[in-house]
């Protein structure tokens, strides 16, 4: 009843209209209330690149009227903190359990090579001190004690490391209000440039060899920076409290169990302990599957480790993993937000020309398990469903890739034209320039929703931009 | 004649107490016709539309057209009328505030919620999702603007309090009665007839 009965027939008259909506409503409703007896039993948010861009940032993240610099301090950390901050704020709203954050958290692209023990130092809290092995190993700062320190620390040293405290600093609440963060490397975290700031074409990094690629001085700079949040997988010191839910079955957490060199694995010459790793949850809707990879392992840049994957994969179902969710961060399929344009974008993820093949293993693994694939790195959201391009494949699934490397970095669909008279681009998708994340959620029934919000390069109200009724 | 004037009293009640009050749509923003895209509406996304009452009046019920988002049914959000200066002072001009209930895609809202205003002029109807709500991102989804009462005004906050926002036309109606001033006709009629009444009593007494 929408009227209360103790008021005149006249107040209790209502339009059309109502009586319309409450009809419309009413007969809406059972059905409606039908899932609500499908609770939620887990929910994570991802988003991934939040780092901010110092020789070409978006121009709507200029002060004032997009012709200005950047914020000082987005310049000094290089981040875009309107808007991941306003990201999380929201993300904290929606209540997840986790969130994944698929890579690029820091621009990085130096070389930060440690200074290596010269003296007979004491171990201190950084293990063992060995002559000629890093400093600072295991990424405790205390581990100083005891070495030498008369040893000079490369400038990237500096540099990289404090954008990764800025991050880390960033994050520090998303786990007082219940969401603990799982990192993903990225190219940014994992490679070096030697050409992109501070050094340029004229003065190159001295320290990285011409080009992008990895090298295990950054893949050690992720683990000092992040390993905290991955060893907690399992030591339990703040997973469990923070999410409800144990972390079970952790895999990669040591060089023993992380990927190495292998035909499908690609090249890899370092150690991917800490950056491709996996873990469980077991929840009322069954058994869910987490497992992390790093897209640009030093010695197989732009290859994901699509053997050790499946070997992971295998193993959680043999324990009877119910759903699984992969987190890289290149993608497997670029997205061509320049269609509209009228331009076909070159491939930019994992689908470049010279690892096509190994593209094609990792995304067999994916639909042989129904997988969800989230990544990042093309700077905007795209959610597409892919078939095994794997040559004379038996499987005609075709699992959801979702490009979610909307957190803050310059969106890759540019303005056109020269700012403040500069335009927006023609769009592929109205969402090509929105910040945006997912929330997936698996419900008690086994169904697993996906919502992506976001708000616009203007900074407008948060929309709702995809809702995907079955996942998996 | 003790008959006549009861007629006459019927009659007469009859033929006003339709105008004293009348239940309108004071706010009728339209209703969707797309659910593809649309605003969230979450612990930190807050929106509001202004619209006019021309004099003090009653409103029965609010409804917004929300569809689940994240949310489930049984989730809950708030619905809350603001005085004119919201924009600059949100917390003292909150009039009236309820939680509603998320049941099903389409129009959801609060009913009997008999808020008497005091005074003509500008109002808002605001959405949020306040500290005792268990929303985490309903959907609000765009209309095509117009509706039979369009909204004044938009506002969004995002935390920093509200700020108008121009396209911003999400479904939402607010229904009130306002009374209806008597023609001074109808009070002469009805003077008359308490005269006629005095007169036949004084007769039957006599």
């Amino acid at each position: 009843m929408l009227f209360s009965d103790s008021r005149s027939h006249a107040a209790r008259r209502p339009t059309n209209a109502f009586v319309l909506s409450v009809v419309t409503a009413a007969s809406l409703g059972a059905a409606q209330l039908a899932q609500a007896a499908d609770p939620v039993v887990f929910s994570f948010a991802t988003v991934g690149d939040s780092r901010q861009e110092p020789l070409a940032p978006d121009p709507t993240t200029l002060l004032p009227n997009n012709t200005g610099t950047l914020l000082p301090q987005d310049k000094q950390w290089l981040q875009n903190t309107k808007a991941f901050s306003r990201i999380l704020r929201t993300v904290a709203t929606e209540k997840p359990q986790v969130l994944f954050f698929n890579g690029d958290m820091v621009y990085g692209y130096g070389r930060p090579v440690l200074p290596v023990v010269t003296g007979s130092g004491s171990a201190g809290n950084g293990g063992a001190a060995v002559t000629g092995t890093p400093v600072w190993t295991g990424g405790n700062p205390l581990g100083w004690a005891g070495q030498n320190t008369t040893a000079t620390i490369a400038p990237d040293f500096a540099f990289i490391y404090t954008q990764y405290a800025y991050w880390r600093g960033m994050v520090g609440n998303t786990f007082e209000t219940g969401t603990y963060v799982i990192p993903v490397p990225g190219n940014h975290e994992t490679q070096c440039n030697s050409t992109k700031p501070p050094y340029s074409a004229g003065t190159p990094n001295p320290n990285c060899a011409s080009g992008t690629h990895a090298y295990a001085d950054n893949e050690n700079a992720f683990r000092a920076n992040m390993g905290d949040l991955i060893t907690d997988l399992v030591t339990n010191a703040r997973f469990q409290t923070v999410t409800g839910s144990a972390p079970l079955n952790a895999n990669g957490l040591t060089d023993a169990t992380a990927p190495t060199a292998s035909a499908n694995n690609g090249p890899i010459t370092g150690s991917q302990a800490q950056l491709s790793y996996s873990f469980d949850i077991q929840t009322s809707a069954g058994l869910l599957h987490f497992a992390v990879i790093n897209t640009d392992p030093s010695g197989a840049d732009g290859i994901a480790p699509a053997d050790w994957l499946a070997a992971d994969l295998a193993a959680a179902a043999a324990r009877g993993a119910a759903k699984y969710f992969v987190f890289g961060h290149k993608p497997a399929f670029t997205y061509n937000y320049t269609a509209a344009s009228g331009t076909t974008l070159a491939p930019a993820g994992l689908d470049q020309t010279a690892t096509i093949p190994y593209r094609n293993a990792f995304w067999h693994v994916i639909a042989q398990y129904g997988a969800t694939y989230f990544c990042g790195h093309e700077h905007t959201i795209n959610i597409s469903q892919n078939a095994d391009p794997t040559p004379g494949t038996t499987l005609t699934n075709t699992p959801y890739q979702v490009i979610v490397g909307s957190g803050g970095s310059p969106f890759d669909d540019k303005l056109v034209g020269t700012c403040p008279s500069c335009t927006e681009p023609a769009l592929t998708a109205p969402t090509d320039r929105y910040y945006a994340w997912a929330l997936v959620q698996v419900h008690a029934s086994g169904v697993v929703t996906l919502t992506a919000n976001g708000f616009s390069d203007s900074f407008g109200p948060t929309q709702t931009l995809y809702t995907i009724p079955a996942l998996q | 004649m003790k008959t006549n004037i009861a007629l006459a009293a019927a009659s007469l009640t009859a033929l006003i107490a339709p105008n004293l009050a009348s239940a309108a749509l004071v706010l009728d923003t339209g209703t969707p016709t797309s659910m593809t895209m649309g605003s969230a509406l979450d612990g930190n996304d807050f929106y509001a539309a202004e619209f006019h009452l021309s004099s003090g009046s009653t409103i029965n019920g609010i409804q917004a057209f929300i569809t689940a988002g994240a949310d489930q049914p049984g989730d809950t959000f708030t619905m809350a009328i603001y005085g004119s200066d919201l924009l600059t002072n949100r917390s003292a001009q909150q009039l009236f505030s309820a939680q509603a209930t998320y049941t099903a895609d389409g129009w959801t809202g609060l009913s009997g919620v008999n808020f008497t205003s005091t005074a003509a002029g500008n109002y808002w109807v605001a959405l949020e999702v306040g500290g005792a709500d268990s929303a985490i991102g309903l959907t609000l989804p765009q209309t095509a603007g117009g509706g039979t009462a369009p909204a004044l005004a938009f506002a969004f906050n995002s935390g920093g309090g509200y700020a108008t926002a121009g396209a911003l036309p999400f479904g939402v109606q607010v229904d009130a009665t306002t009374p209806v001033p008597l023609p001074a006709a109808v009070w002469l009629l009805g003077t008359g007839l308490v005269g006629l009444g005095s007169r036949a009593r004084r007769r039957r007494h006599n």
